[in-house]
């Protein structure tokens, strides 16, 4: 009898011996590895340059006479638009690091690393580094020689893990703080694979990270608002912590319609060095540009499976925004994957990337009836001309198209190819 | 963890040492109103009283109006002197909820049908709901990740119970597939596999037709699937796994007849 309680002991001391799983874990994840460099140097970087070829497009800016179109993280393609069917390249503006400008009245305010940068255009022969605050995005991350973290690259990879893998110490140690501070304070790659809109007086577009009211400047990070003082030379006024997912900033009037991945938030900016949160509008997870007009609003929310966001919406949402506080939904119009919008006369043009463009009558501001579908144009954003209201520029993965509008039907006048 | 499996262990001794089975088995349990048991064979029974012969095999005489309760038992089962038993025959069902003693988070609920074959043996099938949790550290944060997988197991089950004491202990095992019960919330491949789950336990007589048992056991279940989730900039992580989930589980339970 006793041997049977030894065996039935063994057993016991065995399975508790044995609680640890069998096998693997393939963990594929987009591996970052931090650049460094002198920033003084990449701060003295002649700011002209003869034009390049577009490579690696990002935001686009149109006004009367030229366009602006970004090359991530290097700089901006300064284009004579002159004749819009002739579209000429002047200079390539040398910005390092820069994803993200502004224009107003001839003066672009962009981002490069800590700082933002004014660069005065009203000659466009003769571009001018006007203004340069330093570190207004955050204090410089440095690395054991001095260096600056400028950036990080990332690829993606494929690690075997054991499962019940023990607790590491923190194996990137400062790193990987460093990975989160920069890029939540800076401003993020964009969540769409093209160019999107910038600005124009009375035509800006609606995914910038950018706005100017007055004299004051505000920009979103992922995570922050900032508000910038201009009075010629760039004033940090406050660095505020709003939300983790900031997409878009669009101002109207005295309100800053923010786009989240989960909601758009309205700010006040009565007091501008003080924007106040009023009110909000929540949807689920997605990337949202948004484009207030008077008493409405119009959002887009874009999700897709495996993308930059996920989720399983994709739609256009028609606000009231009459009550600040309370913006209340008055109509939703199911999309295929919609990006940027822009308001033209009374129609709104709607880029749906590879499914095309939408054309909504707008006639009444608050019930959008579908005008017109066209699949063979790839549109991520829609950019009115500043002026002329017979001329939009179309942002697709291949180039900008400048397209002249006849009702509702659009003739290719000329393109910029990538 | 070592205090509950020494305890399990010494209740595994004392069953073995303190509670012998009676010699005789008796047919009939008489349960008084003052808390007396007899145990013994009816041999005579009027409406005032109800002859019996007990184990010494003595005679006794038992007053109706003295009796809370009369048990007419069947013959198969193993009676103990304080009047609890044990079935050795016919079909039997079970419900079981086990908990992993491991870090891993594990949860099972089981329900079993069988059959006693004899006083030492039982078989039966079983399903139920089993929830496994892998956690490991995953090199894209440097943090806790888990894999969560959910099965609706079918097994085949068997059970040895060598000793005959109130507190019976035994060994059981169950040997089946666990199928794998995908989530509609994600993207999520799982793929199901062998279930093997090796047990000791112990199931405490009763005077009524329900029997609690408590039991350790090793739950093995494979577990293969594509699992995903977005970093916090967006960027999508995926996990490919292929795992042997080894679990310790304390689990208790209730067996109907």
């Amino acid at each position: 009898m006793r041997q049977h309680f030894l065996l039935l002991f063994l057993a016991v001391a065995i399975l508790q011996s044995c609680t640890k799983d069998l096998g693997t874990i393939d963990v594929t994840y987009t591996k970052a590895t931090a650049i460094y460099g002198d920033l003084e140097t990449v701060r003295n970087t002649p700011l002209i340059d003869a034009p390049k070829e577009i490579d690696n497009p990002g935001k686009i800016f149109v006004s009367n006479d030229f366009l602006l179109i970004g090359e991530e993280e290097k700089g901006i393609h300064l284009i004579d638009n002159s004749d819009p069917e002739n579209p000429t390249p002047i200079h390539f503006i040398n910005v390092p690091g820069n994803r993200e400008f502004y224009v107003v009245n001839n003066t672009v305010y962009a981002e490069s690393y800590y700082d933002l940068v004014k660069i005065d255009l009203t000659n466009l022969q003769q571009p001018v580094l006007s203004n340069r605050l330093r570190n207004a995005f955050g204090e410089e991350i440095k690395n054991d020689k001095g260096e600056t973290l400028i950036g990080f690259n990332f690829e993606r990879v494929t690690e075997s893990m054991k499962p019940n893998h023990p607790v590491r110490q923190q194996r990137w140690g400062q790193q990987e703080t460093y990975y989160y501070d920069y890029l939540q304070n800076l401003i993020p790659p964009s969540a769409v694979p093209a160019s999107f809109a910038g600005s124009s007086g009375g035509a800006i577009g609606s995914v910038n990270r950018i706005a100017k009211v007055d004299n004051y400047v505000y920009v979103v990070s992922r995570s922050k608002l900032n508000t910038f003082k201009d009075n010629g030379a760039l004033e940090l006024i406050a660095s505020d912590d709003v939300f983790q997912t900031m997409e878009t900033i669009f101002p109207d009037g005295d309100r800053l319609f923010i786009g989240t991945r989960n909601s758009m938030e309205i700010f006040s900016i009565e007091n501008r060095e003080q924007p106040q949160q009023m009110g909000n509008f929540f949807h689920g997870t997605a990337c949202d540009p948004v484009y207030p007009d008077g008493d409405v609003a119009y959002l887009t929310l874009r999700t897709g499976d495996f993308s930059d966001c996920p989720g399983d919406v994709n739609a256009l949402h028609v606000l009231d925004v009459t009550d600040i506080q309370f913006p209340n939904q008055i109509q939703e119009i199911t999309m295929a994957s919609p990006y940027g919008l822009s308001l033209i006369g009374d129609r709104l043009y709607v880029g749906e990337g590879r499914n095309g463009i939408k054309i909504f009558d707008a006639t009444d501001r608050r019930n959008l009836t579908l005008e017109k579908s066209d699949e063979s144009v790839e549109a991520y954003d829609i950019i009115r001309h500043p002026n002329r209201t017979d001329l939009i520029l179309i942002a697709g993965t291949d180039g900008l198209k400048q397209y002249k509008v006849e009702g509702g039907d659009l003739s290719l006048m000329s393109q910029l190819l990538y | 963890m070592r205090i509950l499996l020494s305890t399990l262990f010494a209740l595994c001794l004392c069953a073995g040492q303190t509670f012998a089975q009676v010699k005789m088995p008796p047919k009939t349990i008489i349960f008084y109103q003052d808390g007396s048991v007899f145990l013994g064979e009816i041999i005579d029974e009027n409406s005032q009283e109800i002859s019996l012969i007990i184990s010494t095999l003595d005679t006794i005489r038992v007053n109706k109006n003295f009796i809370r309760r009369i048990r007419r038992t069947p013959k198969d089962i193993i009676m103990h002197t304080n009047g609890k038993y044990h079935y050795t025959k016919g079909m039997f069902g079970g419900l079981e909820y086990g908990y992993g003693l491991s870090a891993n988070y594990t949860v099972q609920f089981d329900v079993i049908a069988g059959i006693h074959l004899d006083s030492k043996y039982a078989v039966g099938i079983g399903t139920g709901i089993h929830s496994y949790t892998s956690v490991f550290q995953s090199p894209d944060n440097n943090n806790f990740n888990w894999i969560t997988n959910n099965f609706f197991p079918l097994y085949a089950y068997g059970r040895y119970t060598p000793w005959n004491k109130r507190w019976r202990p035994y060994f059981d095992v169950k040997v089946g597939y666990g199928s794998p019960i995908q989530s509609w919330w994600d993207n999520n491949d799982r793929k199901g596999g062998l279930l093997f789950q090796p047990g000791v336990g112990l199931k405490f007589a009763s005077r009524n037709n329900f029997r609690f048992k408590i039991s350790l056991s090793q739950a093995v279940q494979r577990a293969v699937g594509t699992s995903f989730r977005w970093d916090n900039l967006g960027n999508e992580v995926q996990f490919d796994y292929r795992l042997w989930q080894n679990r310790t589980m304390l689990k208790i339970g209730i067996e109907f007849r």
